[in-house]
């Protein structure tokens, strides 16, 4: 390689490294890291966890009750406790409420695949 | 020992103020060099065929001639505070051309391991550290100091703490049982550490340099200290010592890849690590999306740091196959340690990624806490670690830099390089 073509390099490399940050920047200035994505469960209703611990623990949760009551039989829960299909009761709109958060994270959210989309 | 002092640079008026050292030879350190790597030194019959193809040899100073001549008698003092050790790149055309077999380049490489172990603070943890049976304490140190870490942040309920004081940020842990608020303080203070540590055993080599080369002074500076740096960091990120080399000339891409990609890792740790007061974030900070450019950033540095590590192992692997039947072994355990380290996080941390994708939360799990592991020992080990070398040859640019560097001669056309090789 020349010492004018690894200088090239170089150059792109930093460019390629800058990028993120000025796009960063573009986002900030334009707003849309501000822009809500999380819409609001219906008002006057009380979700089953506090909601700060069930943004990052829903699928523990999930996996935990479907534990309880489908391997272990524990059909008890199912009477006191919400399932997976009342959630939809609080937070109707599954493409504002799942989808925009997931697709943000690059999370798949394959929960309807199999089962019956109750939101 | 009258041959020692005449393999020195003539002395010039300011070096007559110093007062010759007694050359004192030290058995433990040459058993040292010749048990990591230096073992053929003593074929050295001193022919100078290693200095007369050495690109950054001077006229007056025979590298790596006398640091050979050094090196046998075990003479450390010299050695630890000799400039011209951490100005070479390792290009190997001294040992291609060795006539017996001495292999000059990996006893430089053996040297300067001898000196990073010299300048370590605590300087048993460096030697330690240049010891195999030593790697898996290392490690385990690691996962228990990560595990303990682990069990107190779920005592305490750490990670539902943190949600509660991150506002409109939200930041969700990459695995719920090693939050943020764990991986964080703990990543950053071992990092500081290292740094503290690093620059203490620079600071002993600075002065080392200073003492040594008696014709330091304010009057016979050449550049000011701000463009001594300037100018030793142009050779550093323009990597224009590689480009001396001819038998190794790839190492120059190899080692390119390497170095940015992992410059490009600290840019995005560093977004993603202040996340929460960065205040050009605000909504979901963390986990970062596929096709957030931080993300895609951080996937095209780990493909470099992939590519440039297997570059630089198969470059030492074709070492071995070439050199096999003048048995000549291929780097040393710190040069492995190193490479086989950065493409261990590398590859973990795109096995966690696809399990991420893939939806695998168990694969998931086990991947980040083997990817965490292996950092935090890569960490713990850095000041220790052949990665010193960052520290080491940059200290020593700035000093050549500073204090003016001999003047290369000039580079041998191929053609004549050729005809001294037959």
């Amino acid at each position: 390689m020349t010492e004018r073509g690894y200088r090239r390099a170089v150059i792109v490399i930093l460019l390629m490294m800058a990028t993120p940050l000025a796009l960063s920047f573009l986002a900030y200035a334009s707003g849309s890291y501000k822009a809500p994505f999380l819409a609001a469960a219906k008002a006057g209703t009380q979700c089953v966890l506090d909601p700060i611990k069930m943004r990052p623990y829903h699928m523990i949760y999930l996996k935990q009750l479907r534990d309880r009551i489908v391997r272990e039989g524990d059909r008890s829960v199912r009477s006191g406790l919400p399932i997976m299909t009342t959630c939809g009761n609080c937070h109707g709109n599954r493409s504002n409420f799942c989808d925009k958060c997931h697709a943000r994270a690059g999370v798949n959210l394959d929960c309807f695949e199999c089962h019956r989309d109750g939101l | 020992m009258a041959t020692m002092s005449n393999l020195n640079p003539p002395q010039e008026p300011a070096r007559q103020r110093c007062v010759s050292k007694p050359l004192i030879p030290d058995r433990d350190f040459l058993r040292h060099v010749l048990g990591s790597g230096g073992d053929a030194l003593r074929q050295c019959v001193q022919c100078a065929t290693c200095s007369a193809v050495c690109g950054l040899a001077a006229e007056q100073s025979p590298l790596p001639r006398k640091e050979m001549l050094w090196a046998q008698w075990g003479i450390r003092d010299r050695l630890m505070s000799d400039v011209d050790l951490w100005l070479c790149h390792e290009c190997h055309d001294c040992t291609e051309r060795c006539p017996r077999g001495a292999r000059p380049g990996d006893v430089m490489a053996a040297l300067r391991r001898e000196c990073v172990v010299y300048y370590s603070v605590p300087r048993f943890l460096g030697r330690s550290a240049s010891r195999p049976a030593h790697l898996l304490w290392f490690i385990l140190c690691s996962t228990a100091v990560l595990v303990v870490g682990a069990v107190i942040c779920d005592r305490m309920q750490v990670t539902s703490n943190g949600f509660a004081n991150s506002g409109q940020r939200i930041v969700i842990p990459f695995c719920a049982e090693l939050p943020h608020e764990l991986l964080i303080p703990l990543f950053v203070s071992i990092l500081l550490l290292d740094c503290l540590v690093l620059g203490a055993g620079l600071a002993r080599f600075w002065r080392a340099l200073r003492i040594s080369q008696c014709s330091a002074s304010a009057e016979t500076r050449v550049a000011g200290g701000a463009r001594s740096v300037c100018n030793a960091l142009e050779r550093v990120i323009l990597h224009r010592d590689f480009a001396r080399c001819t038998d190794q000339a790839p190492r120059r891409i190899s080692h390119t890849l390497v170095v940015w990609s992992m410059l490009g890792f600290g840019l995005v740790d560093l977004w993603v690590v202040t996340a929460r007061y960065n205040p050009l974030r605000t909504g979901l900070v963390y986990p970062l999306g596929f096709f957030d450019p931080w993300k895609l950033l951080a996937n095209l540095a780990g493909v470099a740091l992939v590519t440039g590590s297997l570059l630089m192992s198969s470059d030492r692997l074709k070492r071995r196959t070439k050199a096999e039947a003048r048995a000549r072994p291929t780097g040393t355990y710190s040069d492995w340690l190193l490479l086989i380290l950065l493409l261990a996080i590398a590859l973990t941390g795109f096995i966690t990624e696809a399990m991420h994708i893939a939806r695998c939360d168990t694969g998931r799990i086990w991947a980040y806490s083997m990817h965490l592991v292996i950092v935090l020992s890569f960490f713990v080990l850095l000041p220790y670690s052949k990665l010193a070398h960052v520290g080491f040859r940059t200290v020593a640019l700035v000093f050549a830099e500073r204090y003016g560097q001999r003047q290369p001669m000039p580079p041998l056309s191929s053609d004549s390089k050729g005809a001294q090789h037959d």
